[in-house]
């Protein structure tokens, strides 16, 4: 129930997030969310996006450094009170976060969290006795 | 002069003396240090094949290598017993190079420092801070006891903490400095932010341990109201004090009764002539503890065999050039690119070395060293933290492995220039 998100490494320097973007344009690629970790000297890009497989081929061969990292996709209501409410049920279980950031899917009329975990599994069985099932690639797009 | 019969001694007579020495060492090295033995066996040589300086071309060389190959005390001529003094420096890997002294050898050093410093006008009446780090670098200690032999009050302050070191000038009123070139550009700009060259009493600046320029000793001579001297080391070979210059300022004397210079071209390794520029390699005639046959120095200069206007006879060096390997000099520390290549082999677990760049610069007269590391596989992860593990730990093996701290920069896969295929490794962008 992971889906497969890009981890894509980025060096300081002007035009280097446009490379990237730039060579998912040209290979058609769709991107659904996105956010970037930033420190002083680089950053991580963090990208959602259908087919990932054929993004990581494009941009290693664009001199990129880029890894597929399973998260999960969390489908939530587009109102006040849904994160909060998910990311309770993730602290009762003990479970850490990661990193997340969220993204509204007209798809369904609703939102996703997309977060990584210290405990996947964990994470699945504790929304799993809350009735939400993470989404799998196929329902995301 | 310190020693005006040594210093002034005709030509002819020196080199009767070099022979006598180099004779006597050989058939004491053939004796007691192995290595050498296994070096003069290969070429079917005996001590008595040699009589004299002309048939110094002959024997063996050595290399820095010789001495990580017999590390650390296996190509010491004298017991262990005998030795008082041991001192290390940067090793082409991570290993140190190891040399040590007997009692002798460091009054024959003390002396050797003794002689320029008599000849530029410091004795007992000076003040000499001695601003070398302390340790087991050469330049510290070497210059002391150099500095104590003529008699001065010696402060041994070593490096760092820079208005002390200005603080301690005024208060304690020194007259030579001895420090490295961009250390002393470094205090020499403090002084005038400060406004305090009124307070001063310097006179006289001794730098050495790194290359610098003609335009550096003219701006510290006016910054600093002194005249600068440029003395010459190495620690293989003694430490700083193997040439200096004398008041003339025109090429490093080399004390000849201690030591004989070559030139040779590196490649042919054919003996080159007075004029020539090529690589300079020593025999040492007077050291006990740790001799040398045709050491490489790797250094490059020329020889000089005209008469000096000071009156010496023995013959000068022109300030190095340049190396014939690639060995750098970062804030007076010998820093070889394979140093920094083992260091990334080790943070890949031995994998494949990453490709690295090594940029070199000068900034406010203080070199600065940055190394790219490209990003690879096993390096990168999806977290920032990792990643800056990775690249802490990769910064304190440099600092560690190097003596010196190193700005390290990961950067994008193949993103390092390449020419031919093959990574450019080092930018030197100073201009010395």
């Amino acid at each position: 129930m992971n889906i497969r998100q890009l981890s894509i490494f980025l060096e300081n320097k002007v035009g280097r997030a446009s490379a990237v973007i730039d060579a998912l344009s040209e290979s058609n690629i769709n991107i659904s969310a996105l956010s970037i970790a930033d420190t002083a000297e680089y950053g991580i890009m963090r990208i959602i996006a259908d087919n990932p497989q054929k993004a990581k081929d494009v941009l290693t061969d664009t001199g990129v450094m880029v890894k597929i990292t399973n998260v999960l996709a969390i489908p939530m209501g587009h109102k006040p009170g849904e994160l909060s409410r998910l990311l309770k049920i993730l602290t009762d279980s003990d479970i850490s976060i990661e990193y997340m950031y969220a993204f509204v899917n007209e798809h369904n009329g609703g939102a996703v969290l997309i977060t990584k975990t210290n405990n996947p599994e964990g994470a699945i069985e504790a929304l799993g006795k809350n009735k939400i099932t993470p989404l799998t690639e196929n329902e995301l797009f | 002069m310190w020693n005006k019969e040594i210093e002034t001694m005709p030509r002819e007579q020196i080199k009767a003396l070099q022979s006598e020495r180099l004779v006597k060492q050989v058939k004491r090295m053939y004796e007691n240090v192995p290595a050498f033995k296994a070096r003069m066996d290969e070429k079917n040589l005996k001590p008595s094949d040699i009589h004299g300086i002309e048939d110094l071309s002959k024997l063996p060389f050595s290399y820095k290598s010789d001495l990580r190959d017999n590390y650390p005390y296996g190509l010491f001529a004298v017991p262990m017993k005998d030795i008082v003094r041991v001192h290390a420096s940067s090793g082409t890997t991570g290993k140190q190079i190891v040399v040590g002294y007997t009692e002798n050898d460091l009054e024959v050093w003390a002396d050797a420092i003794a002689r320029m410093l008599t000849e530029i006008g410091v004795d007992a009446n000076s003040f000499i801070q001695v601003s070398f780090g302390y340790g087991l670098f050469t330049g510290g200690l070497g210059a002391h006891y150099g500095a104590q032999k003529v008699g001065a009050t010696v402060i041994p302050m070593s490096t760092g903490n820079t208005a002390r070191q200005i603080q301690t000038m005024i208060d304690f009123g020194t007259t030579v400095l001895f420090s490295t070139p961009s250390y002393a550009m470094y205090l020499a700009e403090e002084i005038e932010a400060m406004g305090v060259k009124d307070q001063l009493k310097l006179k006289v600046g001794i730098f050495g341990a790194e290359p610098w320029t003609e335009d550096m000793r003219k701006t510290l001579e006016d910054k600093l109201g002194i005249k600068a001297y440029d003395i010459y080391g190495l620690s293989e070979i003694m430490g700083p004090g193997v040439a200096c210059e004398c008041t003339a300022q025109a090429g490093m004397h080399v004390w000849e009764d201690l030591f004989i210079p070559e030139i040779i071209d590196p490649e042919t390794e054919e003996v080159l002539p007075a004029g020539k520029s090529g690589e300079l390699v020593f025999t040492t005639l007077a050291k006990e503890g740790f001799p040398l046959i045709r050491y490489r120095t790797k250094d490059i200069c020329s020889i000089n065999l005209e008469p000096c206007k000071c009156g010496r006879t023995h013959l000068r060096i022109n300030k190095p050039s340049g190396r014939s390997d690639d060995m750098l000099i970062i804030r007076g520390v010998n820093v070889f690119p394979s140093q920094i290549e083992e260091v990334l082999l080790k943070v890949s677990n031995n994998a494949i070395t990453p490709n690295y760049q090594i940029i070199v610069d000068r900034v406010n007269n203080t070199d600065t060293l940055d190394v790219n590391v490209e990003m690879s596989e096993s390096m990168f992860a999806d977290e920032v933290r990792s990643i800056e593990r990775t690249e802490k730990q990769i910064t304190e093996m440099l600092r560690s492995t190097l003596g010196i701290g190193a700005k390290v920069h990961l950067v994008n896969p193949k993103s390092i220039e390449r020419s031919e295929g093959k990574a450019k490794r080092v930018i030197d962008n100073r201009k010395l």
